[in-house]
């Protein structure tokens, strides 16, 4: 079948836009909503990582707090923007439960960082302190689901 | 005295100047991604640079006039159309990119949100286009960008396995968790930030704007030689902090705010404050470098009077294009978009333009009647023509690997 070069052109376009975009596709079976969970969960350990790593240094003194504000705030929008896209997939028919695991931990995630951003607006010792315990809880329970996804 | 003061001011600012928005995300991504199993890639290209960059200087010192001025005459409307547009939608693309890196490091030290810096940081930016003398930008941004030396000594404080980051760094292997297009697809983004194209734009136009003759190659190479080097050796610097701080705990870099990261494990407040530091040089003082390329490369297709060694009024087209472009990228970055997105799409873009912008270099430097005894020597031509064969590779393989990989997710 022949193409027109208009045509070529614009089915070209088209593919790059879409590549391009990063726009949440509807998994096309259970594989590819397998695949989606396993990125979610880890993009999730980064923000909760990034965030456990900026309330230490908050901790110990060792950043600026506008610094610590902004990372953890980034990371919280970037934790929201995770859970959403993945709320927002449709599951084949089977992978319920796994939507209800893999979105309440992304729930948890969420929560977490953004307690993490409270305190840390907050500089309050005692509730950064609380917020370390309550991220590295959430760290263990995204890995543990990483290792069994993965 | 005044000449070797002339040569150690050259190369300290060719160091500072040398890292921007898109090295300073891009080696921090990859090192927190890919360990510095891609270092080699900051090392080709910074090669590759110091050969292109040395010979449109050269070029600038002999014939007087800077690279491009001479690309349109040498080969034709057609080929200088092309190398224009090309070149300038790619600098043009990172000059908005670098006005949202300045916006994003008063965000991180105000908590005001960047979108209400952006005009702020576009006025200014202006501002010291119109201004400001082409020394003091130079000098000034250069020299406040070895701030970001804090990077080299962060990795030394952090105390790493010495042996196990030269081996990682010497025998680059893939991750195993990586695929080998999103490997490619990283290297072709580190390539793309070196050998950014307003860089050779730059160095070349700069060297008209400041007069150079036969008699300042030895200065203009020992910048090039030694301090674009020195430069690349803090980009794997920022590459190997974010390794040792991310990759064990598995982050990956999105936002500018995690590139400092490491140096506050180091060092704590005062080496964040350097950072942030050389943050706002890199990003502030390449915006200057990018906005005055996109005029540079505008204003010499066209044969207008350029420069900032003329008054404004005397180059006032030149000064106009700064002016639209300026209130352009400023606009551009109004519409929300992440200028973290803008630096890794440009870096790409970036890779896929380089051919168009370093085969005219290579051609008129080895033009006798602009060059005289001056021309391409063999190492020279060796070298550009072997790299010219590699960035045309960057160039095809670009796009594809961004479309298989979504853009290296």
């Amino acid at each position: 079948m022949s193409v027109p070069g208009g045509g070529r052109l614009a089915l070209l376009t088209t593919a790059a836009a879409l590549a391009l975009s990063g726009c949440v596709t509807p998994a096309t079976g259970s594989d590819s909503y397998h695949d989606k969970a396993v990125t979610s969960v880890r993009a999730a350990q980064s923000e909760v990582a990034t965030a456990a790593l900026t309330v230490r240094l908050m901790r110990h003194g060792r950043i600026l707090q506008p610094y610590a504000d902004e990372t953890v705030t980034a990371s919280e929008t970037a934790t929201g923007a995770i859970a959403a896209t993945f709320a927002s997939v449709q599951p084949p028919a089977g992978d319920d439960r796994l939507r209800d695991d893999v979105g309440s931990l992304l729930s948890d995630a969420q929560d977490a960082v953004g307690h993490a951003r409270i305190a840390v607006r907050r500089a309050d010792p005692g509730a950064l302190r609380r917020v370390a315990a309550e991220l590295a809880s959430v760290t263990k329970d995204l890995t543990r689901a990483d290792r069994s996804l993965g | 005295m005044k000449k070797l003061f002339a040569v150690a001011l050259g190369i300290l600012t060719a160091i500072g100047g040398f890292v921007d928005i898109g090295d300073l995300v891009t080696n921090a991504l990859v090192g927190a991604r890919f360990g510095l199993s891609l270092a080699w890639v900051v090392v080709v290209g910074v090669v590759g640079i110091c050969v292109f960059a040395e010979m449109s200087g050269r070029v600038a010192a002999v014939s007087g006039r800077a690279t491009f001025d001479l690309v349109r005459e040498r080969l034709g409307p057609r080929v200088g159309l092309a190398n224009l547009l090309a070149s300038m939608a790619v600098t043009l693309l990172t000059f908005v990119a670098e006005i949202g890196g300045v916006a994003l490091s008063f965000e991180l030290v105000t908590s005001v949100n960047e979108l209400l810096w952006i005009p702020l940081v576009a006025a200014a930016v202006w501002l010291v286009l119109w201004r400001t003398k082409f020394s003091v930008i130079e000098n000034l941004f250069g020299l406040m960008g070895l701030a970001l030396i804090v990077f080299a000594v962060a990795v030394w404080q952090l105390g790493p396995d010495w042996g196990l980051l030269w081996h990682d760094a010497t025998h680059p292997t893939k991750p195993g968790t990586e695929g080998l297009p999103t490997y490619l697809y990283y290297a072709v983004a580190l390539f793309g930030a070196a050998m950014t194209p307003y860089e050779v734009f730059f160095f070349s136009s700069g060297g008209v704007e400041e007069g150079w003759t036969e008699r300042d190659i030895t200065t203009m190479r020992s910048n090039v030689l030694i301090g674009f080097p020195l430069g690349g050796v803090l980009s794997v610097a920022i590459a190997a902090a974010s390794a040792l701080v991310f990759l064990p705990a598995g982050i990956e870099v999105s936002t500018l705010a995690q590139v400092g990261l490491p140096v506050a494990v180091a060092m704590g407040k005062v080496g964040l404050a350097a950072a942030l530091l050389g943050f706002f040089a890199a990003t502030f003082g390449a915006a200057c470098e990018t906005g005055l390329s996109v005029g540079y490369s505008i204003g010499q297709y066209f044969g207008w009077q350029w420069g900032k060694y003329v008054r404004p009024h005397q180059a006032a087209r030149f000064h106009l294009v700064l002016l639209v472009s300026t209130v352009l990228a400023a606009g551009v970055l109004l519409t929300t978009v992440d200028p973290i997105k803008v630096t890794e799409y440009s870096v790409v873009f970036s890779a896929l333009a380089l051919p168009l912008t370093y085969f005219p270099i290579l051609v008129v430097a080895n033009d006798p009647d602009y060059m005289g005894r001056h021309t391409n020597g063999r190492l020279s031509n060796a070298l550009g023509s072997a790299y010219l064969v590699l960035v045309v590779v960057a160039s095809v393989a670009a796009i594809p690997l961004m479309v298989i990989t979504k853009a290296g997710m």
